[in-house]
């Protein structure tokens, strides 16, 4: 299965943009490990806790010092494993897109982060495309799906930040699967052209 | 060391040693017949609801136990006829045999009782008392016997499962051991792995590219757009930056 392009001189993709359900799938198993690493990160905080009797200790001192109850109540509540969760959120991408131009997930599917001009992705490169990020989220997605019709393939997030999304391997899209779809799909118009061409005997249709 | 009793003695140990393997596997075997009995059970009942039932087999379903899956399952398959012959015939004899030897317990003990008035004045006179005190005896003598064996059955069973249980514990942890320090089975489990991941990597990114290319064709279609066979190429620059990224093979191969 594991195909060697370089020896038999194919024309690969590598360096090419690359496409929506790439991007979408790294994105996807991004936020699968950042959900992972917050769930345990929780867990175990709360199972040290549990285990040492931190609550214990902390309200105790909650009731020497008044002011640290406000601060175990606010450490309690859902809207501070919100603030964490975005927090979390935010760093991983900004730290890994600043580091290495992809993150986890964008290194399995193998596609990077580049800079229109080439050369390492800046920190402010990065920030602007998070911002472009939700941006792109607030307008129904449509930036989003922008790269579907961008003949760059550049969603909102990447044309405010100047990058582009490439694949660093050699990407190779399985011919027979793209010929034997495009069959399908002409099959399927010529079907419904035919019908609304053919006029019932009635001639309404039933 | 007397040779015979160094010989019986490591007899015993062989024997010991294969009747606890066989108590640990009969034990065994039977605790998996039962889970596999439940199993069925439950997997025969749940495929076979009430609601798809005809009024025979609503009948069936009214029974209880395993004569309702049994039922069941004969009806599934007519051409397997034979099978299920030899299959019933086979419980039938088991289930015969023990209704006979219980018929012929009953029977006997019938026997003895109608004939005891009988023969009470022949075994209490004078004449049969030698006989009688000597088959008391050898009654006696056997029964010791049986009760000797008995004891001797009840420390053996334990002491050999035991010697069983820890022979096989002793096998499996030296092989595990042995698989655990064996260099060229831990390099080829880290190859095999890595090659496996490799290979699922290589086959998503593959399958994503083509969907790519997919998705763009089918929206194209859809809002009535030109195709785009070929995208335009990216500056030099941008293609510099697409250097290989190792493969989990190479990671392994270079740390």
């Amino acid at each position: 299965m594991t195909r060697n392009h370089s020896s038999r001189q194919v024309k690969t993709l590598r360096g090419q943009y690359a496409g929506f359900i790439s991007r979408l799938l790294a994105f996807i198993i991004d936020l699968i490990i950042i959900n992972f690493i917050c769930l345990f990160t929780v867990w175990m905080i709360s199972t040290v806790s549990l285990v040492i009797q931190g609550g214990s200790i902390l309200h105790k001192l909650g009731e020497t010092y008044g002011q640290i109850n406000n601060f175990l109540t606010f450490l309690s509540s859902p809207l501070a494993y919100s603030i964490f969760y975005v927090s979390f959120f935010v760093g991983y991408h900004l730290f890994f897109w600043t580091i290495a131009g992809q993150t986890p997930g964008k290194a399995i599917i193998g596609v990077k982060i580049v800079p229109l001009k080439g050369g390492r992705l800046r920190l402010r490169h990065s920030i602007i495309r998070y911002i472009g990020y939700y941006i792109s989220a607030f307008s129904f997605g449509l930036g989003f799906f922008w790269i579907i019709f961008d003949d760059r393939r550049m969603g909102w997030h990447d044309k405010l930040a100047k990058t582009h999304v490439i694949y660093v391997w050699d990407a190779m899209p399985d011919e027979n699967f793209l010929v034997t779809s495009m069959e399908r799909i002409n099959k399927k118009r010529e079907a419904v052209r035919s019908m609304l061409k053919k006029k019932p005997p009635g001639g309404s249709i039933k | 060391m007397d040779f015979r009793s160094e010989r019986t003695s490591k007899l015993r140990k062989f024997t010991r040693l294969v009747i606890g393997a066989l108590s640990l596997g009969i034990d065994g075997i039977t605790g998996n017949i039962d889970n596999w009995e439940q199993s069925a059970v439950e997997k025969t009942n749940s495929s076979y609801s009430k609601e798809n039932f005809v009024e025979e087999d609503a009948l069936v379903f009214s029974e209880t136990g395993q004569v309702e899956i049994y039922n069941q399952l004969i009806q599934d398959k007519d051409q397997d006829t034979l099978k299920y012959l030899f299959i019933g015939l086979i419980f039938d004899i088991q289930e015969q045999i023990s209704g006979g030897f219980h018929r012929f317990d009953l029977l006997t003990r019938r026997a003895g009782m109608f004939s005891k008035p009988y023969l009470k004045p022949i075994y209490s006179s004078k004449l049969a008392s030698p006989i009688m005190k000597r088959f008391d005896r050898l009654v006696t003598r056997g029964e010791d016997q049986v009760n000797q064996w008995i004891e001797l059955g009840k420390k053996e069973a334990r002491f050999d499962k035991a010697v069983a249980e820890a022979a096989w514990n002793e096998r499996i942890d030296s092989s595990v051991s042995f698989l655990a320090a064996d260099a060229e089975i831990q390099e080829l489990v880290q190859s095999q792995s890595a090659n496996l991941l490799d290979e699922v990597v290589e086959e998503t990114r593959e399958r994503t590219v083509s969907a790519d290319n997919y998705l763009e064709t089918f929206i194209r279609t859809i809002f009535k757009r030109k195709q785009r066979w070929e995208l335009p190429e990216p500056p030099q620059e941008v293609k510099a930056q697409a250097e290989p990224i190792r493969k989990p093979t190479e990671i392994i191969k270079y740390r």
